[in-house]
């Protein structure tokens, strides 16, 4: 593990060495791979979208292994309780005498992956908001702060809508992104079956690359890394114009979507070996950061606009 | 680290300093053009000069406050977006901020007068210099007026070939008169015209006994003229007063 990470130039290679690793598990999907490393650097969340067997529970978890972060994984179904996830009080007996303690969930760890998010019902998927947001969980009258790094990653399917529990705005405005995984090219499609027919590729056999206090200290980092008047000004309008555009938008994005788009395009500054940020920077991370913050109205949906679409053309 | 600050302020007074360049090549150009049009019409040149001066003062001055960061970048891409943030930055300190401000100092360093200046448009100005400068000396040279055409072809004329900063009609004593000498029919404040048929020419009032044997090298053979505005007298000295009678005496023989 490296000790000492100072400059763009180090995040670049380290950040290099952890894509190298997670290609001898992950094939392509590399945009995802990037931008949930952007998300981890921002200490933010992320929500991933994308059809069943496109590698999306295998990267996280070969992620937290190169990290060296504590990873559980929560399967969304409509009888899970927000219990199950924050964790319950059981009577213990000590020294004699029988006292409630706490047990933790399997939210209490560096990376959470709750896989079909939109399967759960509202009040769990609600309980996940103050972990997510606050970076803590009140449970009765005791507060519980959340191990560093904290970070979520949730999936849901694009399809079979039936029987699910769509997002709330207010939850969807928490995810930094929403990230997109795309079915892999031929060639990488023709890898994945070389690969995995021919020999057993472990996730444990990834050593970790990075430590916790790595992660803390990249956290830090994105944070220190300027941004110029212009840019600043240029990724606040393009936000105000998903709030302008009422011919195509109803509702537009929140400050929070300024703040993330300005978070994530210093995260892929710095994960591109530069210290400072520039537009297209703003560009490629308005699509994930905004696509799960606008609601499109009729007309848009009439002349088959989606979101993505909309924001390419503000972009423009 | 390097006083990115003192770097930024240099690179910036380089800037202004070519875009001062830039400001007086456009105004020779303009003051050529506009030369070359007055030549048509035999105006005073004082007029571009005038033109040109003003807009070499408001170039001077709309370059000096126009001048911006944004602007070098877009000569150096190399530095796009980062020397705007380091501007945008100053005062802050951490170590990705000394980074760049090393990396920007590093890179302005390097940049000088000739990569500020845009060299093809500085080609093209100086070609159009050159093109302009020939044209207008080629015209100059010709003698070449829009208004004698227009008086060659039955117009009438409301002006005659003037020199450089000529105005005005031309006299038979101004000292710019295409005819040469200007001493030479000048006597007091009187004028005198002469007329040799359809050809004006000069007399030597110190030769009058040779004139007319040979005029402008030829021989006229024809009768020659001579008319008189207004009598000369008391203002003529009395030496100068016979060698003028004896000339109009055998003019009018």
């Amino acid at each position: 593990m490296i000790s000492n990470l100072k400059s763009s130039e180090d995040v670049k290679s380290i950040i290099d060495e952890v894509l190298s690793h997670i290609g001898y598990i992950v094939v392509g999907q590399e945009e995802v791979i990037k931008q949930t490393i952007i998300s981890i650097l921002c200490g933010a969340n992320a929500l991933l979208e994308g059809y069943p067997g496109l590698a999306k529970t295998l990267t996280v978890n070969s992620l937290s292994k190169l990290m060296d972060l504590k990873f559980s994984r929560i399967q969304g179904t409509p009888d899970l309780m927000p219990s199950d996830i924050i964790g319950t009080h059981i009577l213990e007996e000590k020294n004699g005498k029988r006292e409630f303690s706490f047990q933790q969930g399997p939210l209490f760890s560096n990376i959470v992956l709750m896989d079909e998010i939109n399967r759960a019902t509202p009040k769990t998927q609600s309980a996940l908001l103050e972990a997510m947001q606050e970076k803590q969980v009140t449970v009765g009258t005791q507060v519980f702060k959340m191990d560093k790094p904290f970070f979520v990653l949730a999936t849901q399917n694009p399809v079979e809508q039936e029987g699910t529990y769509p997002l709330p705005e207010a939850q969807c405005d928490r995810f930094l992104f929403k990230i997109r995984s795309q079915y892999p090219k031929f060639d990488e499609e023709v890898e994945i079956v070389n690969r995995f027919t021919e020999e057993e590729r472990e996730i444990d056999s990834l050593k970790p690359v990075l430590g916790k206090e790595n992660i803390i200290n990249l956290q830090k980092m994105v944070r220190q890394v300027p941004v110029a008047n212009d840019i600043k000004h240029y990724a606040v309008d393009l936000v105000n114009k998903t709030r302008n555009h009422k011919e195509l938008i109803e509702f537009g994005a929140s400050p929070r979507a300024s703040l993330g788009l300005l978070m994530a395009s210093k995260a892929k500054a710095l994960i591109e070996g530069r210290n400072y940020v520039n537009k297209e920077d703003i560009n490629e991370m308005a699509l994930p950061v905004l696509r799960h913050r606008i609601i499109l109205n009729f007309e848009a949906e009439r002349n088959n606009f989606d979101a993505d679409a909309v924001i390419k053309y503000l972009l423009k | 680290m390097v006083n990115v600050r003192k770097e930024v302020s240099r690179i910036k007074r380089r800037l202004v300093l070519t875009k001062f360049f830039d400001c007086f090549l456009d105004s020779i150009l303009i003051s050529l053009l506009i030369s070359l049009f007055l030549v048509f019409f035999g105006l005073s040149f004082l007029i571009a000069v005038g033109i040109s001066g003003g807009y070499l003062v408001f170039g001077l001055i709309r370059s000096a406050k126009r001048s911006s960061i944004s602007e070098i970048e877009k000569k150096i891409p190399g530095l796009e977006w980062q020397l705007r943030t380091a501007v945008d930055n100053f005062g802050k300190d951490n170590e990705i901020i000394n980074d760049l401000n090393d990396e920007v100092a590093a890179k302005v360093g390097f940049v000088g007068f000739y990569d500020l200046i845009s060299g093809k448009r500085t080609i093209k100005r100086f070609g159009g210099l050159v093109a302009l400068g020939i044209l207008l000396f080629y015209i100059q040279s010709s003698g070449f007026n829009i208004l004698d055409t227009v008086e060659e072809f039955g117009g009438e004329g409301i002006g005659s070939p003037t020199g450089f900063f000529g105005g005005g009609e031309a006299k038979i004593g101004d000292l710019a008169d295409v005819q040469g000498d200007g001493s030479l029919a000048e006597l007091g404040g009187e004028e005198i015209e002469l007329e040799l048929g359809t050809v004006a020419n000069e007399a030597d009032l110190g030769s009058e006994g040779e004139y007319e044997k040979d005029v402008g090298g030829q021989n006229f053979d024809g009768k020659i003229g001579g008319s008189q505005d207004k009598s000369f007298n008391e203002d003529i000295n009395l030496d100068e007063k016979s060698i003028v009678e004896r000339f109009y005496n055998n003019l009018n023989k």
